[in-house]
């Protein structure tokens, strides 16, 4: 039978998080609407009663904060596309939001949305995991902040309490000497879903060919968004050429651990780990 | 019984409709309001045939909930044409051959819609880009983008003798 | 040269403002007061026997009208364009996954969703044939009582052991091709109910009505004339909707329930119970002498039909016909096997069994043209068929042969004379580009010993317009359009004037089915044949209306004038001939020619009048993931006179993209008689960001003189080279020589590090 819920809209955060205080075991939030309503559809998810966020218009800012960047979490993938705050502050994140599905899916998906899905293979999570970024969850008892790479559990498995909301996430600004790069293997070039995917941050060295700082997350590679700390530590502070790049970022297939499923297998997943990272230090290093 | 009250404006009209919660604006849209020109090809957001657009963006009909629909504007295909002028993408898809079978040309047109408001001028890549959500079948999309174009430089026009 | 008002024009399309504009109602859109909605209960077995079916819950449930079964079809259970062997509801056994056990008709969707989870059915699982080649085998376990095997073809031709003996080169390999799916955007679906004169109506969108009308006569048992059957428009075709799709089983609720009833499948329904295109797996032996002309070809194909045959023969057929490309092969041995698994089904789709061989044979020629170093182009210049050749089913070509002419067009491509630059033009250190060509006949209309039949109606409207009649549906493909211009360059009237009306049992005599490359052709024929009967009548009731003698009136925009200057108005004649009792319309048909000689056992084996196309390709291939991209296309198509230029361009296009879809990416996964690819997130298609930068079409018009003005059909063709042009621009690339498509990157990955082992 077609699932019949009842459906709440509040209309300010602090009405939102009153109704999760209360009925949270039984809400299912819907931000975009592009996981859930496949869910429901298929009758994956069944829930009693529905909590339609698109009224809380505070959850939609993007704003600077001293020297990070604030993004609620119902910001849409194109909003991040389009803001100037972002473009400038946080461009891996505008890379890993391009690559999200296809325009109408980044206009109705949002930023919250795609950490609470907590797919392995979302699009945007690489990014802010490479970011360091912070996820700020709100209850009706206050709020905590967590790592995203912490936030995320499992396929599909959050932090997020049930009487809780993600209310923004939390990145620092880019600075002088950062840079960032995306790099997806899709099936095709829109409307895919990441066979693997990696989000590289570094901090250019002094010295020329040198990383001080490198920051590498794994996408459709691991249970969550992976970090891969083997490998960042293996290319900090020493000189790079296409050699010894090529040596170092076969760490990474020490770092990751796909499945196999209808895209592509385990053992070539794990073999474009490397291929991604390599293609995408060598744009940092050699091409931009 | 268990319903939603929703208020919309749909091509320009205000609507409200009380519906059970679980209805989408596609639903609503085809079966409720009887407008068929916004189709339904997947029902999970994978081919683009429900575009339409709301407060000017174009997102799937097929994946939004009415209640998210609510107090914004809604434009169908249906809206698009003033009487018996139509819009200039209308008027590039068949000057061009960009239709074929036409199940995804509402949708289509929509999505490049939502461009050119943006965008009257766009790239070859940018079309691409903003369209790479209707999947079509039968064009191979060659004529499509020509039709985009063409519709942007005569809407600049337009806009230029106004 | 003659010079022409509308036939090789850009022209609107007929439909274009309707389509446009949204207000084109699909048969799907289509809604009626009291509509019931009707829903399939599917097996949940590849492969099962039926112990017992339980509709009694089901039937409890509030709201459901009537639950079905195979108990309720009052004539033959059975549908299927050649045998009638699959179930209209499944009675003693399940052959797939998609098979139909039950239907419920309910006053509610959500109702009638609900009740197929109350229907119980028992089964006895059965041993799943998932693999062709083991089917065949006798110790198989059988999905048909008859064997696995459902048709044989078996082609001889000159001396296979005598030419090989010639052969200074034999190449031998083994070909595997996907289960490519037809993608239509709209899912099988419409509504059924009878109308005010008691007639049944069944609105689906499919290919051929007249046909439809007799299969679900078949199964009610039922005169076909108390059945309408309306089937334009579509959303899209490609032969996925030739067979029946839902059409008995929709008509089966409303004849039951004697109400309107809808029934459209989901995305998920309709991949899992529709047709595909065969998988095949192709034996090879070809041998070339030194020079690089083929003097033997030894081939074995085998297609996997599914659990039922629907066009499985005729596919396998013509996967025969073309194995050999549009090549002068002297001595030829094939065999070809349709065989019964339980991998879903499979039957017509726009190639119709040419792509999986034409893959193999280009394949073939390319591995022997590297060994003999001999340029690609060179090779098959040497080899081609022309007019008056003997081809290697042993038929002579009389009918026009564009091939060579492709090929010369195809050479002097952008793509092919810039092929060096544009080959050194890599962005990236990994990246690497290549270029292939490849080169296709595709057979147009039904073949030798399968009548081949159009018909048309002209007539005058007293509104002064011309209504073409033609039951051929349009589904995209333009042949409205087609239709319009035909017939307003032969009255010699306004393209404005003619209104057409196809797919309608009622409306619109039998002239076929759209598919096969045949629709223009066979319907502009008959177009023709009707204006040659009706304008001589319209002219001399006009010459009689104005006093003059008819020798010197003509047609002019919407009027007949004299070469005085006097004139009527269409209007006016359509009024007076109604006033008169005149007849205003006339009847033209067309009947195909055929080949000289015919294939024993294959319906439709040889044809007569082909299409001819080459298509080129330039790929780059990610070195490290294996990915390729398409960057630029080129076609060269011999379709005859160019009727509609934008129709047949837009042909060529969107041809294209599905053939470099179906060497790239696209493929049905179905592992023990399961389906793994269930939707459109899985099954992935190209979208706009997948397309190549360029793709330059170039019409090559080789008159065909049966043609109407000279045209041949184009549907099909257009996807058929461009696969293996993909894949040798692959070889060209990166060394890697794929013979299984599509090239998906993990594929071309594999390939890649077995070529660095050395393998």
């Amino acid at each position: 039978m077609v699932n019949d819920f009842r459906l709440v809209r509040p209309k300010t955060l602090p009405e939102a998080l009153g109704l999760l205080d209360e009925f949270g075991q039984e809400i299912e939030p819907v931000a975009g609407g592009t996981d859930l309503l496949v869910k429901l559809e298929d009758g994956r998810i069944r829930p009693s009663q529905v909590m339609d966020l698109s009224a809380l218009n505070e959850l939609k800012q993007i704003r600077l904060v001293g020297e990070d960047l604030h993004l609620g979490a119902l910001v849409t993938h194109t909003a991040v596309l389009e803001s100037p705050l972002t473009r400038t502050e946080a461009p891996l994140l505008v890379m890993g939001c391009r690559t999200v599905g296809s325009t109408q899916i980044r206009n109705m998906g949002t930023l919250g949305g795609n950490l609470a899905t907590a797919s392995p293979a979302g699009d945007s999570i690489p990014a802010l995991v490479a970011l360091e970024a912070k996820v700020v969850l709100a209850s009706k008892k206050g709020e905590r902040t967590l790592p995203v790479e912490d936030f995320l559990v499992g396929p599909g498995k959050t932090e997020r309490r049930r009487e809780e909301l993600i209310k923004e996430i939390i990145l620092p600004c880019a600075r002088e000497g950062e840079k960032g790069f995306y790099n997806k293997l899709g099936q095709r070039n829109a409307l895919a879903i990441s066979i693997a995917n990696v989000a590289v941050w570094v901090r250019l060295g002094e010295r020329k060919n040198t990383l001080s700082r490198v920051r590498i997350a794994f996408g459709a590679l691991a249970p969550t968004v992976k970090r891969g700390r083997m490998v960042e530590d293996a290319l900090t502070d020493r000189e790079l050429d296409e050699a010894s790049l090529k040596g170092i970022t076969q760490l990474a297939w020490k770092e990751v651990a796909p499945i196999t499923d209808i895209r592509a297998s385990a053992q070539y997943r794990r073999d474009m780990a490397i291929a991604l990272l390599y293609q995408s230090l060598y744009h940092i290093l050699f091409l931009s | 019984m268990n319903l939603v009250e929703v208020e919309f404006t749909l091509n320009g009209e205000r609507q409200k409709v009380i519906v059970p919660p679980r209805t989408t604006l596609l639903e609503v849209i085809r079966e409720h309001l009887g407008l068929t020109g916004t189709k339904k090809g997947c029902g999970k957001g994978e081919c683009g045939a429900c575009t339409v657009l709301l407060d000017g963006e174009a997102v799937l009909a097929c994946l939004t909930l009415i209640s998210q629909a609510e107090g914004h504007a809604v434009t169908t295909i249906e809206g698009l044409a003033k009487g018996e002028q139509l819009d200039p993408l209308q008027e590039a898809f068949i000057e061009e051959g960009a239709i074929q079978c036409g199940y995804c040309t509402p949708g289509m047109i929509l999505s490049a819609k939502a461009l050119l408001r943006k965008n009257p001028s766009p790239t070859q890549e940018e079309i691409k880009t903003a369209i790479a959500g209707n999947l079509c079948r039968c064009t191979g999309y060659v004529k499509i983008i020509k039709a985009v174009q063409k519709a942007g430089r005569r809407s600049a026009e337009v806009a230029a003798h106004d | 040269m003659t010079e022409f008002k509308w036939v090789g024009k850009v022209v609107p399309r007929v439909d274009g403002v309707e389509k446009a504009t949204g207000r084109l109602r699909y048969l799907t859109d289509v809604g009626l007061p009291g509509l019931l909605h009707g829903r399939i209960k599917r097996s949940q077995y590849p492969h099962a026997l039926i112990k017992g079916i339980d509709t009694s819950r089901a039937e409890a449930l509030p709201g459901v009208v009537k639950v079905l079964t195979h108990k309720d079809v009052p004539g033959v259970n059975g549908f299927g364009i050649i045998v009638p062997d699959q179930p209209v509801f499944c009675r003693e056994k399940v052959r797939y996954i998609g098979d139909a056990v039950a239907g419920v008709v309910a006053e509610d969707p959500a109702v009638a969703e609900a009740a197929l989870d109350l229907i119980e059915v028992e089964y006895e699982p059965q041993p799943v044939v998932d693999d062709a080649e083991k089917a065949m085998t006798s110790d198989s376990p059988r999905v048909h009582e008859k064997g696995n095997i459902h048709q044989e073809v078996h082609v001889r031709h000159g001396d296979v052991e005598a030419g090989f003996a010639q052969a200074d080169l034999i190449i031998e390999n083994v070909y595997k091709t996907p289960r490519q799916m037809h993608t239509f955007l709209e899912t099988e679906g419409g509504l059924a109910f009878y109308d005010e004169e008691g007639l049944l109506n069944v609105w689906v969108g499919s290919q051929y009505p007249q046909r439809d009308q007799l299969q679900i006569a078949r199964v009610l048992g039922l005169n076909p004339r108390k059945i309408r059957v309306v089937s334009s428009p579509t959303g899209g075709g490609f032969g996925g909707k030739d067979e029946i799709t839902i059409q008995t089983q929709l008509a089966l609720m409303a004849f039951v329930t004697k109400r309107p009833v809808k029934l459209w499948l989901s995305r998920e329904e309709s991949v899992i119970s529709g047709w595909k295109r065969h998988p095949m797996t192709l034996y090879y032996r070809t041998g070339f002498k030194r020079d690089g002309s083929l003097v033997a070809n030894e081939i074995k194909i085998i297609g996997d039909t599914g659990a039922y045959a629907s066009l499985g023969g005729p596919v396998v057929s013509l996967a025969v016909e073309s194995s050999c490309g549009p090549y002068r092969i002297p001595h030829v041995k094939i065999d070809g096997f349709c065989v019964y698994t339980n991998n879903g089904v499979a039957g017509a789709f726009r190639g119709f069994g040419v792509p999986q061989s034409t893959f193999a044979m280009e394949t073939q020629l390319e591995i022997a043209r590297e060994k003999l170093v001999l340029d690609p182009i060179e090779i098959r210049k040497k080899n081609v068929l022309r007019r008056g050749d003997i081809a290697p089913l042993g038929h002579t070509m009389t009918a026009s042969v564009g091939i060579l002419n492709t090929l010369e067009r195809a050479e002097k491509s952008d793509l092919w004379c810039q092929r060096e630059k544009l080959k050194s033009q890599t962005p990236f250190p990994w990246k690497k580009r290549g270029v292939g060509v490849a080169i296709a006949l595709q057979g147009t209309g039904l073949g030798v010993g399968i009548p081949d039949y159009g018909a048309a109606i002209v007539e005058l409207t007293e509104e002064g317009q011309f209504i073409v009649r033609i039951g051929s549906p349009e589904i995209g493909q333009g042949n409205m359009t087609a239709y319009a211009i035909t017939a307003a360059e032969a009255l010699g009237c306004d393209l404005a004037l003619i209104k057409v009306v196809t797919g309608d049992t009622r409306n619109s005599p039998d002239s076929g089915t759209s598919t096969a490359s045949r629709s223009a052709y066979t319907g502009g024929n008959a177009i023709l044949d009707a204006v040659a009967k009706l304008k001589p009548k319209l002219l001399a009731v006009a010459g009689e209306m104005l006093g003059v003698d008819r020798a010197g009136l003509r047609l002019a925009g919407n009027r007949i004038v004299s070469p005085q200057g006097r004139g009527i108005t269409l209007a006016e004649l359509g009024r007076y001939l109604r006033e008169k009792g005149l007849e205003a319309g006339a009847r033209g048909n067309f009947v195909w020619p055929t080949a000289d000689v015919q294939i024993p056992g294959a319906e439709g084996l040889p044809h007569l009048v082909y299409t001819y196309v080459t298509q080129m390709a330039l790929v780059e291939v990610d070195t490290l993931t294996g990915k390729v991209e398409l960057r630029e296309a080129a076609t060269a198509l011999d379709a005859g006179r160019v009727l509609n230029r934008q129709g047949l361009e837009g042909q060529a296009e969107g041809g294209m993209v599905m053939g470099a879809g179906y060497a790239l990416m696209e493929d049905i996964i179905i592992e023990k008689g399961y389906f793994k690819t269930m939707n459109l997130s899985t099954y992935i298609i190209p979208t706009s960001l997948d397309l190549p930068e360029r793709h330059q079409v170039e019409l090559v018009e080789v008159l065909e003189e049966s043609g109407p003005y000279g045209a041949k059909g184009a549907g099909e063709a257009v996807m058929v080279p461009i696969s293996p042009a993909i894949t040798s621009a692959i070889h060209d690339a990166v060394g890697v020589r794929l013979k299984e498509m599509p090239a998906a990157a993990e594929r071309v990955y594999q390939g890649l590090r077995g070529e660095e082992h050395g393998q």
